[in-house]
């Protein structure tokens, strides 16, 4: 009963891991359309996971720590459900209409796009929220209810903050150098004592001329 | 230490702050050791004095008054200028009461980079402060020299702790007379937006809200978010607006002065973040906690500041000097306040307990044992929490906060000698995500018995709470997450003393808001305050109560 939470967290993980290793092998050129879309959507949970997660420890902890030692692991894996609804419901919208093939032009525009995304108070507002703590209840289906909830809730504070930066990761095809960075400047604006608009703006638009330029081809 | 050198100097009303001549050759910052003429000479130690200690209208006090004068002229966009000053702390355009048509604003990335920087619920509060007011200082000195005034002039402080002086808890008088000594010009250290009481010379804190035992025994700097002590200076932080609960410092008595002051109905300025520097009863207020670190320092040798590099090197806060050059500093660079930057040291650094501090009996006992006690706090375990939120409306209140597993087991508390070695078992009451708009101050109790009056149990008293920055906390913005105030108060004492005396299965916390204070003389209107104003009063929701201690 305990582990449930985290155990389906875990099955969803690496089911998603699974789904992405299968669907880069048949990710070949040409195969754009309607099949396209599960690879696609594994590949954008893998990077979820992969780049929020880190991001998210301070309030994975202040979820644990704000739970009785007994459902520390249910509240932990509730709320790790909970964060990744707001991102598997923007990544099925991506996966269908993010073509699969990048190009220099589509990586420039959508980096650009992140950019300016930076520059807006709502983008600001977001990235504050995704700090945010509420109250949890301590007991029974309320507690599990909370804890889902505030997932939820900083999941979508995320998605807020930092879908322009994922899509332009997926734009760019998910290639390692282009994760790296999307990553660093994630973690940078997260855990900076306080955020640079400009500054992390500027950093987005020269990812992009560095990706859409150098590309492998 | 540096200051051992410096004897306490009386400071004779009237040239209060004149610093020691550097060329002066009996001058104690240059001890008997031969001076290279071509090093620069270190400026001499200033003495920062205690308020309640000086005429009412001491040189010092008159000088800073008519400095604000002069600075209330300067521009907005002026970082000399006394607008600008309170900004650094906080500034929101639609709460500036100075705001006018007229008002030119520093650039959008100026703002960002100098403005809204008060470092709050963050183990960088006392550092912050301490560098902020810094430079205040330095810019009213030269300020004070350019009208005309002496140099060196020096930052007092407000002891509203002090159990010798019977007036402590008043504000001091020069800061409610309408005029200067000169009787016709008006006074800027007296500011309309306070609580009734303060500027007709009233009591306007309660013994609870100045009682400095809590911050003064606490035995970490470094406290923890997440239930357990929140440290003497508060708990590690990146992000310093993500709204964790202050350090025991900052929350008694720094933020019940601050409400203390500024007052509830409505909010005044030192009830505020954003209009707290306005009212120049904040920078003695502020003078104070400054030297509580000092004292907290010196008062036992298992005190210290954090070692972590996080908190030593990063990140390098930016202000304006007096001559409005921009400086970064970071907190190891102010951790002795008797050398640069700011040369100051205040007139009583001397533990005002009479009681040694726990962390040095703890550490006797360790020694007599033989054995080494970290002075590190431990994570705490959630033992019990509320199943409901709580909701404040200007009456006391009561809150069952069910038990998980017991609150207290056999291991040793804190202050208790040697039964077992290590650090004690502490407990601690949490008040989490506290959400409203008007912050009213609360007494906190525990256990009190059924329809007992609160007044007669101060043995149940577990602290207070100020309110201070709810509302501010409350909004979601672009500063703030919304989550709303923290508060975590050491109930270790109370439980001890409650032994066997209470029920197992639940925990009563009670919440009672401070009555508006009387102002003096006492007038029948005061007396009818509490009513009043419960009527008025918007809801105050706690979003849980839970207890924490250590395993
Ligand atoms: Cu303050």
């Amino acid at each position: 009963m305990v582990a449930s939470g985290a155990g389906s967290t875990g099955t969803m993980v690496a089911g998603g891991g699974h789904a992405g290793h299968a669907g880069h092998a048949a990710h070949g050129p040409g195969d754009a359309g309607p099949l396209a879309v599960w690879p696609t959507l594994a590949h954008w949970q893998l990077m979820v996971v992969a780049m929020m997660f880190p991001l998210i420890l301070q309030s994975v902890r202040t979820t644990a720590f704000r739970s009785f030692a007994a459902r520390r692991h249910r509240a932990i894996g509730l709320f790790l459900l909970g964060h990744l609804l707001p991102w598997t419901l923007l990544g099925a919208v991506v996966a269908v209409v993010i073509p699969s093939r990048p190009t220099p032009l589509g990586v420039a525009t959508a980096f650009a796009v992140a950019a300016v995304w930076q520059l807006t108070p709502t983008k600001r507002r977001a990235l504050v929220a995704c700090h945010r703590s509420q109250a949890l209840a301590p007991r029974g289906w309320s507690a599990d209810r909370d804890c889902a909830l505030f997932g939820a809730r900083i999941g979508t504070s995320c998605v807020m903050s930092c879908w322009a930066l994922m899509l332009a990761c997926t734009v760019a095809g998910h290639v390692l150098p282009v994760l790296l960075a999307c990553g660093l400047l994630g973690a940078a604006e997260r855990f900076s004592w306080r955020p640079r608009t400009r500054w992390l703006s500027g950093a987005t638009a020269a990812l992009g001329v560095v990706f859409a330029v150098g590309w492998p081809g | 230490m540096r200051y051992d050198q410096y004897g306490k100097k009386p400071t004779e009303p009237g040239e209060p702050t004149e610093p020691t001549d550097p060329t002066d050759p009996t001058d104690p910052t240059e001890p008997s050791e031969p001076t290279d003429p071509s090093e620069p000479t270190e400026p001499a130690v200033r003495i920062r004095p205690d308020v309640w200690k000086l005429d009412p209208w001491d040189p010092t006090i008159e000088w800073y008054a008519r400095a604000i004068a002069e600075m209330r002229t300067r521009s907005l966009d002026d970082p000399s200028g006394w607008r600008f000053q309170a900004a650094i702390h906080a500034y929101n355009r639609s709460g500036d009461p100075y705001a006018a048509p007229g008002d030119t604003l520093p650039s959008s990335g100026d703002q960002q980079r100098f403005w809204n920087q008060c470092q709050h619920s963050s183990w960088y509060f006392l550092p912050w402060h301490r560098m902020y007011l810094g430079h205040f200082e330095a810019i009213v000195a030269q300020t004070v020299e350019q009208l005309g005034g002496p140099s060196g002039w020096s930052l007092p402080y407000w002891n509203y702790s002090d159990d010798s002086n019977p007036d402590a808890r008043r504000i001091p008088p020069a800061f409610r007379e309408p005029t200067l000594p000169d009787g016709t010009t008006p006074n800027p250290l007296r500011v309309s937006q306070r609580v009734a009481a303060a500027n007709s010379g009233g009591i306007v804190a309660d013994p609870a809200e100045v009682d400095i035992v809590d911050a003064l025994d606490e035995t970490v700097f470094v406290g923890t978010a997440f239930g357990g002590t929140t440290g003497f200076g508060g708990p590690q932080t990146a992000f310093n607006h993500g709204g964790g609960p202050p350090g025991k410092l900052e929350m008694t008595p720094h933020g019940d002065v601050h409400v203390a002051v500024g007052g509830s109905f409505p909010p005044g300025f030192m009830s505020r973040f954003n209009t707290a520097g306005l009212d120049p009863l904040f920078w003695l207020h502020h003078a104070n906690i400054d030297r509580m670190w000092s004292v907290w320092l010196a008062r036992a040798p298992g005190n210290a500041n954090p070692s972590e590099n996080a908190w030593k090197q990063s990140p390098t806060f930016e202000f304006h000097d007096a001559a409005g050059q921009v400086v970064g500093m970071t907190s190891e660079e102010v951790v002795d306040s008797t050398s640069s930057p700011f040369f100051y040291r205040y007139e009583d650094e001397s533990d005002p307990l009479a009681t040694p501090a726990p962390s040095a009996a703890v550490a006797a006992a360790a020694a007599a044992a033989g054995e080494e006690v970290e002075m590190t706090q431990e994570p705490a375990e959630m033992v019990a929490a509320s199943d409901e939120k709580t909701r404040l409306r200007g009456r006391a209140v009561t809150t069952r906060v069910a038990v998980e597993s017991p609150i207290r087991t056999r291991r040793a508390p804190r202050g208790a000698a040697a039964a077992a070695p290590g650090p004690p078992q502490r407990i601690h009451l949490n008040l989490e995500n506290i959400r409203g708009t008007h912050p009213v101050p609360h007494r906190v109790y525990i256990d009190l018995p059924e329809g007992a009056d609160p007044d007669d149990h101060p043995e149940r008293l577990a602290g207070t709470v100020s309110m201070f920055g709810l509302a501010e906390a409350s909004g979601e913005d672009q500063e703030h997450p919304g989550s709303g105030l923290q508060y975590a108060l050491d109930i270790t004492r109370l439980v001890e003393a409650l032994g066997e005396e209470w029920d197992p299965e639940e925990l009563r916390v009670t919440l009672v808001p401070k009555q508006r204070p009387a102002e003096a003389p006492p007038g029948a209107e005061a007396a009818a305050a509490p009513a009043a104003e419960a009527a008025e009063h918007p809801t105050i929701e706690i979003g849980r109560i839970s207890v924490y201690r250590t395993p």
